[in-house]
């Protein structure tokens, strides 16, 4: 999947024209290939740290409430998570 | 003239000479029947006997149409035309009309004597046909359906047919209910949801292993209450809050509470919307909670909404401490706010805005369009969280977005929240 950039623009974020690498989960390991050096060590190091989620609880009809859960490195949830929140960092990603 | 008189006048003449071709007709037909010769069933034997059909008379109307010139049709149109002009026998006069008949029984004296001795041999023809005719008649009906006509019996009596022993099937068993033991009520069939099945005792939740949630740090000493927030916004937030004013956080959560404003806080009040102070362990002992049937580990964390009874429960800990990623007081209280405004069911249900812009979202094609996993639930959510981010005032470590960032991520939504809390102020 193909890094693209999430540029700011008058009417909100848009997607940057050209792509700025690629980036997959190879069931193991992050396979991460993105020319601009500082791009990539931010990207490496925002799936390197833990994620907290928060999780819904209950429903509309009795209650609404929330739990958190942790997501460590090193699986494919997490890298999921990671890349939802790839927005923070500007970049996003999209299927070839 | 009147013209209502003129149409009953029209129709009274029509209904005058419809009774004057219906009697005159019948009179004629009384007349035939008694000259036309009866014994042409005698003269062909080899014919199978024939019944009179006493309601046909498409012989009558085609020979008057046809015009045959026969002696006994002309004598019966001339009778007609008599009849037609003779307004006479209309005007119930019986006498008249006897002394007619008796004239003119005067007068076929004679031939009604012969026609009479035509008759009698005519019918003893028909009497021996008719013995012929039995010979090929069918067996009799009640014969042929095997049962005989009567009276009828009562349900009693009649023979009950014996239940088939061994196992039923399936329809039969549907169909017939099912017995109750005398004194025993059956057993109510609805079953309702784990999750939702009353228990039958409410006991708290003992476990002391605190709920995973994500290290904050404490508040900086900079809320003045009276500093920062009007007196009337404060009193409307003290009408909302249950808890004590001397519960740890009372003061930050009237601080949070003003952020929606004045219109919003007073539609809250007026739809008796409350707040509540808990520390984690009155999470676990509420009996709302627990009647829900949530277990140790899936108590709400920071904060809930109970919709049945419109309160806001707000741990104690967000209050005193800055929490990490957003803040779950404003977002159970923007759930409370879209309850208030929808009245019965939420508000963000049924907006059109908040629907078209959660689709919207759905539908990019790229993760991360949503602000967490909170708000890609559902429109309720995603509402709550969005109002959420928009009232936020660095109010979080790490937000995961800020006012900014929904303007920038969610320009639609920013775009209706802005407009929803202009109405509210206004």
């Amino acid at each position: 999947m193909m890094l693209y950039q999430y540029r700011r623009s008058d009417k909100g974020r848009q997607k940057g024209e050209f792509p700025l690498g690629s980036l997959d989960w190879d069931g193991s390991a992050l396979q991460l290939k993105v020319r601009d050096r500082t791009l990539r060590e931010r990207i490496r190091d925002h799936f390197q740290q833990s994620f907290w989620v928060p999780l819904p609880l209950g429903d509309e009809e009795h209650v609404l409430g929330h739990t958190w859960e942790k997501l460590e490195p090193g699986d494919e949830e997490h890298f999921l998570e990671g890349v939802r929140r790839l927005p923070q960092l500007e970049v996003i990603l999209m299927e070839d | 003239m009147d013209p209502i008189e003129e149409i009953d006048g029209n129709s009274r003449r029509a209904l005058k000479d419809n009774t004057q071709r219906t009697s005159a007709f019948l009179r004629s037909f009384a007349q035939k029947a008694q000259r036309k010769p009866v014994n042409e069933a005698v003269l062909d034997e080899a014919q199978p006997p024939k019944q009179e059909d006493s309601l046909d008379f498409s012989s009558e109307f085609s020979s008057q149409d046809m015009g045959l010139d026969s002696q006994a049709e002309s004598t019966d149109r001339l009778a007609w035309e008599e009849l037609l002009d003779d307004d006479d026998w209309l005007e119930d006069d019986e006498d008249q009309d006897e002394a007619e008949d008796e004239s003119e029984q005067q007068q076929d004296g004679e031939e009604s004597e012969a026609e009479q001795l035509e008759t009698s041999d005519a019918l003893e023809n028909t009497d021996a046909l008719r013995e012929l005719a039995r010979g090929q008649q069918h067996p009799p009906m009640e014969s042929q359906l095997g049962f005989s006509w009567g009276t009828v019996q009562p349900k009693s009596e009649a023979p009950i047919p014996k239940k088939a022993e061994g196992p039923t099937t399936e329809g039969a068993a549907r169909s017939e209910p099912e017995k109750a033991e005398p004194g025993v009520s059956p057993a109510p069939k609805v079953s309702l949801p784990e999750a939702h099945r009353p228990s039958v005792d409410l006991k708290p939740i003992v476990d002391t292993v605190p709920r995973l949630r994500p290290p904050a740090e404490p508040l900086a000493e900079a809320q003045h209450l009276k500093a920062q927030v009007p007196d009337e916004l404060a009193n409307l937030a003290n009408l909302l809050i249950v808890s004590e004013p001397s519960t740890p956080g009372y003061s930050e959560c009237v601080r949070l509470l003003t952020r929606f404003g004045q219109g919003a806080l007073r539609l809250c009040v007026k739809q008796r919307v409350q707040v509540k102070i808990y520390t984690e362990r009155d999470f676990r002992t509420e009996p709302d909670l627990l009647s829900f049937g949530f277990g140790a580990d899936e108590i709400p964390v920071d904060g809930a909404y109970l919709v049945g009874s419109r309160t806001c429960l707000i741990d104690r800990r967000c209050l005193e401490t800055k929490p990490r990623f957003f803040h779950p007081g404003l977002l159970y209280l923007a759930h409370a706010l879209d309850h208030a405004q929808g009245g019965e069911n939420f508000s963000s249900r049924k907006a059109p805005a908040v629907r078209a812009c959660f689709e919207a979202l759905s539908q990019e094609d790229f993760e991360g369009n949503f602000v967490d996993e909170l708000a890609a639930t559902d429109p309720v959510r995603y509402f709550a969280r969005s109002v959420a981010v928009y009232l936020d005032r660095d109010d979080c470590l790490e937000p995961f977005w800020t006012h900014k960032d929904l303007q920038e991520y969610d320009r639609a939504m920013f775009d209706y929240l802005e407009y929803l809390f202009a109405r509210f102020s206004a």
